[in-house]
């Protein structure tokens, strides 16, 4: 990719960042830097499209460290579990072998699995070797009839943001727009009307979650043209252009195709998440104002109304054992104010929320909710974290997977709340799911015994160590003067 | 505070339990060149064997007194006579260890007579120790037998004190049923931290561990403690129970020698692990090692690991009171539920497991609460009731369907940390997605598109 493409991909005219003498996302720092390449994002937000082939272009690293450790799930084909790669060696990148060999992994992977689509990813090395895979991917296209679709964004070409926006525009240029929906089917439970059909844009369906959404979906006539990506099927995203109305979940990195599919197919959209009671709900209405359809607000309004409060009262004991509690959230985006509501909901103050990747609207929300002391962490060192934990007595710090060891090893309870994570917090019962995971960790008893310094240390007084011993036994020792 | 129930049912369909001589004959293996001699019929002998055998992969030198039809009404004396004869002719062991058996006790045998008899008869074979011990199958179980059989050990060859001066203290430690070979080689690195010097009762871990010996045949067990460290015993300064079945025996060497008696349960978490710790150096004088800090350190770190997936799951028990005393406080310690434990036997501490409640009964009162249980820890048995829809983590006897069962350690922070891990993968390993896969009716597969050719590709 050329300098000036990577420029122009940089200059994202929806995103607030985007403006004054910082263009795009901020350039990461040698020597102070945590998170991934442009090849991550690139690879992590098209892998839920489940049923390509996925062929990971490059020496070992690349494939090897990440194949099939993600959280998203998916049904029917399981294709991207599997770990794709050409896997150059010195003679390949020395003998100049490795386009040849892309072509021969490609040929490969249709005749084993003959997937819908193969996606090709860049990495360093053949692209620092001056690797053509774009025209690779038409050949291979043209002689095995298959989209084979170039994704070029190698890991020096920029952060993992960057990745996620390559590829969102990848799918754009080559994907959208490539295949018609069916007809849209008449509504299950009113056949006097057709369904609308929305998209969902960064929605990664982590541990199942966005199933604890997509059943609300169905029930109010909403059709899922495409969750990009999250249990995605090719041809899904090929239709995506014919969305009604289209939602940007969680993510502001892929807002590019949010603003691509209203500037080419004039889709309408709007930014949201599913996480919390409250933005689930407001996820729900942002589809409805958008359809703009009299009939379909009544029945969101109403969906709304049963299971809001089937979940509060769900949560009721939860909220009991939970109220008090303090936390510090360290996460991104539009997560560091919406998990904020949804922690609220459960009775736990959040005393600091990290906005190192948050907007400016993203704060203003903060300050809206947290009042206008809210305490904003812009940069989240380990260290840090832990201090401000410790200065404003957190009970526990919510934050992503790479934080994890770091709370525990400060002997602090911690909530997963990234894309690592295990469980589903998405949707009204992804909020039970939250408050279930909450209390695990809160209330373990464990918290004792670790902080506990051994008895031998505590003090240098045995005695008085041995006083704690059950009664008996104190007794029975006491007695003896075993040095005698 | 756990409720204890006794179940009370004329049938019993998955017994927990089995015959106390079968625990006795296991214990006597503990102790050098022993020959376990179970006063009763062929069967009586052939079961026990084979069910030790399965589990511990290893010869069991179990004999018996053949009590055939003729015996059976007569009266075994003779037999029992007749097989010490040949034992110690033949074999000339250490030690014999008598039990009996549900039959011969029906019978009314006096086997301390008989003993006493064939001692007074045959002078020529003193050498050979004989002690008998009561083990009718119709009271108690594995465990029950075990400690009688450690009790008859220590009170019929415990030898008045010396009086003899010792370069290193003496410590009596009497081991549970429920502890492995691993568990007692840790407990025996432990103590010689302390530079104290054990005689274990028994010691499984020189003769069960699973080791070659140089000779092809052995009648009697491979090794263990010998006779003589049991003679002396009297010369310790404390005894260490490991195991509340235990207890009566070390509360006798109190009575009879004045030994005070120290104990952790069976060694397993946190709390038991700092006790047993303090209480070492107490005895010893000796400071803490370091490497003990660092055995507990990394028992913190294991139990921050595994909360995420064991704090607040259901674990249901099944196994003899001292293991299951043993589990639960480990998990306790994790915030692990126990809705249900079940044993085979009353024993003091069942009270007080932090359990809902506590059936003495089988394995089947632990099937009506398996819905509610992610877990259970138990033998081959429950796994045969249990998998594939509950994991069960193997403890106690028999196992039989896996290897290394005397290489599973329990005890101390490494054991404790080791359980915790077992149990955390043991989760892991059945882990099933929390949600439900939803597929929309209104979802459409790529047969339903129609593809265009559109400006773009055609560029």
């Amino acid at each position: 990719m050329k300098p000036s493409e990577i420029r122009l991909l940089q200059d994202e005219p929806a995103c607030e960042h985007n403006k004054g003498s910082k263009s795009g996302c901020a350039r990461p720092k040698p020597g102070a830097t945590a998170g991934g390449c442009s090849f991550d994002g690139a690879q992590i937000s098209l892998l839920p499209i489940a049923d390509v082939g996925h062929i990971v272009h490059g020496p070992i690293a690349c494939a090897g460290n990440s194949w099939n450790n993600r959280g998203t799930r998916a049904v029917g084909s399981n294709l991207f579990r599997l770990g794709f790669t050409t896997d150059l060696n010195e003679q390949d990148v020395i003998m100049g072998r490795a386009e040849k060999r892309l072509l021969h992994a490609i040929k490969q992977l249709i005749e084993e699995h003959n997937p819908p689509a193969v996606f090709v990813y860049m990495t360093c090395v053949p692209a620092l070797e001056g690797n053509d895979i774009e025209s690779i991917c038409k050949l291979a296209a043209e002689r095995w009839h298959k989209p084979v679709i170039p994704v070029d964004a190698a890991g020096f070409y920029g952060n993992k943001n960057l990745g996620n926006r390559i590829a969102g525009s990848v799918m754009v240029k080559h994907v959208v727009g490539t295949a018609e929906p069916p007809a849209k089917p008449l509504m299950k439970h009113d056949p006097s009307r057709k369904v609308h059909d929305i998209v969902l844009i960064g929605e990664y369906n982590i541990a199942g979650e966005f199933w604890h959404v997509s059943p609300l979906f169905e029930e109010v006539g909403l059709r899922v043209l495409c969750c990009m990506a999250g249990d995605t099927q090719f041809h899904q995203i090929q239709t995506m252009h014919r969305a009604d109305a289209a939602m940007v979940v969680c993510s502001r990195a892929q807002i590019n195709v949010a603003r691509l599919l209203e500037e080419q197919w004039g889709v309408p959209w709007f930014e949201g998440s599913f996480y919390g009671i409250d933005d689930t709900s407001a996820a729900l209405r942002g589809f409805a104002k958008l359809l703009n359809d009299d009939k379909l607000t009544a029945h969101v309004e109403q969906v709304i109304a049963r299971e809001e409060s089937r979940v509060r009262e769900a949560l009721k004991p939860f909220r009991e054992q939970l109220q008090g509690k303090r936390a510090l959230l360290y996460t991104g985006g539009v997560k560091s104010w919406s998990v904020v509501s949804a922690l609220g909901e459960l009775g736990i103050e959040v005393v600091a929320t990290g906005t190192k990747k948050s907007t400016q609207s993203d704060k203003q929300r903060i300050i809206d909710i947290m009042g206008e002391n809210a305490l904003m962490l812009d940069e989240g060192g380990a260290r840090q974290l832990i201090s401000t934990c410790r200065q404003h007595n957190a009970d526990l710090m919510i934050a992503g997977g790479r934080n994890m060891y770091t709370a525990l090893k400060a002997k602090l309870p911690f909530l997963d709340i990234n894309q690592e994570r295990h469980h589903a917090y998405a949707g009204y019962q992804g909020m039970i799911t939250l408050a279930e995971e909450l209390v695990r960790t809160l209330n373990s008893p464990i918290w004792g015994a670790v902080r506990s310094a051994s008895p031998w240390d505590a003090s240098a007084d045995n005695s008085a160590a041995l006083t704690s011993l059950t009664p008996d036994l104190s007794a029975d020792l006491a007695a003896t003067d075993f040095n005698a | 505070m756990a409720t204890i129930t006794k179940q009370n049912t004329p049938l019993v369909t998955q017994p927990l339990k089995t015959s106390p001589a079968t625990g006795a004959t296991l214990a006597s293996l503990g102790i050098n060149r022993c020959i376990p001699l179970l006063h009763g019929s062929q069967g009586c002998g052939a079961f026990a064997k084979v069910y030790l055998i399965q589990h511990l992969r290893e010869p069991i030198p179990l004999q018996n007194t053949a009590i055939d039809q003729v015996a059976a009404v007569m009266g075994g004396d003779d037999n029992l006579f007749e097989a010490l004869k040949t034992l110690c002719s033949k074999e000339a062991p250490e030690i014999i260890a008598v039990m009996t058996s549900g039959l011969t006790e029906m019978q009314g045998t006096d086997t301390y007579r008989v003993i006493a008899d064939f001692k007074l008869r045959h002078p020529e074979f003193a050498a050979t120790r004989i002690i008998n011990m009561a083990t009718p199958d119709f009271n108690g179980c594995m465990q029950t037998g075990f400690a009688a059989c450690v009790d008859a050990l220590v009170r019929q060859l415990v030898q008045p004190p010396s009086g003899r001066q010792r370069a290193r203290k003496q410590l009596n430690v009497l081991c549970s049923v429920g502890m492995t070979s691993a568990d007692i080689e840790t407990l025996k690195r432990y103590l010689d931290a302390f530079e104290l010097d054990a005689v274990m009762v028994p010691d499984l871990s020189l003769s069960l561990d699973g080791h070659l010996g140089d000779d092809d045949f052995s009648p009697t067990s491979t090794g263990g403690t010998s006779v003589l460290e049991i003679e002396q015993m009297a010369d310790s300064a404390a005894t260490l129970v490991l195991g509340g079945s235990l207890m009566n025996t070390a509360n006798w060497l109190k009575q009879r020698f004045d030994i005070p008696v120290i104990s952790c349960d069976m060694g397993m978490g946190m709390k038991a692990m700092d006790s047993l710790v303090m209480q070492l150096a107490k005895l010893s004088g000796k400071p803490v090692p370091s490497w003990l800090s660092r055995a507990r350190r990394r028992l913190q770190d294991a139990m921050l690991d595994c909360h995420f997936v064991l704090s607040n799951e259901s674990v249901g028990i099944a196994l003899e009171p001292d293991l299951a005393i043993g589990y639960s406080t480990l998990l306790s310690e994790m915030g692990i539920k126990q809705p249900r434990i079940v044993t085979t036997v009353d024993m003091a501490g069942l009270a007080d497991l932090d359990a809902a409640e506590v059936i003495i009964g089988d394995i089947a009162r632990l099937g009506q609460v398996a819905p509610q249980l992610k877990l259970v820890i138990s033998n081959s048995h429950a796994a045969a009731l249990f998998e594939p829809e509950t994991p069960v983590l193997r403890a106690g006897y028999p196992c039989h369907d896996q290897f290394g069962n005397m290489d599973l350690r329990q005890f101390g922070y490494e054991g404790s940390r080791e359980r915790l891990f077992a149990l955390a993968n043991l989760v892991l390993q059945h882990h099933q997605d929390e949600v439900t896969p939803h597929i929309s009716s209104y979802r459409f597969g790529a047969e339903h598109v129609m593809p265009v050719a559109t400006a773009k590709e055609r560029a």
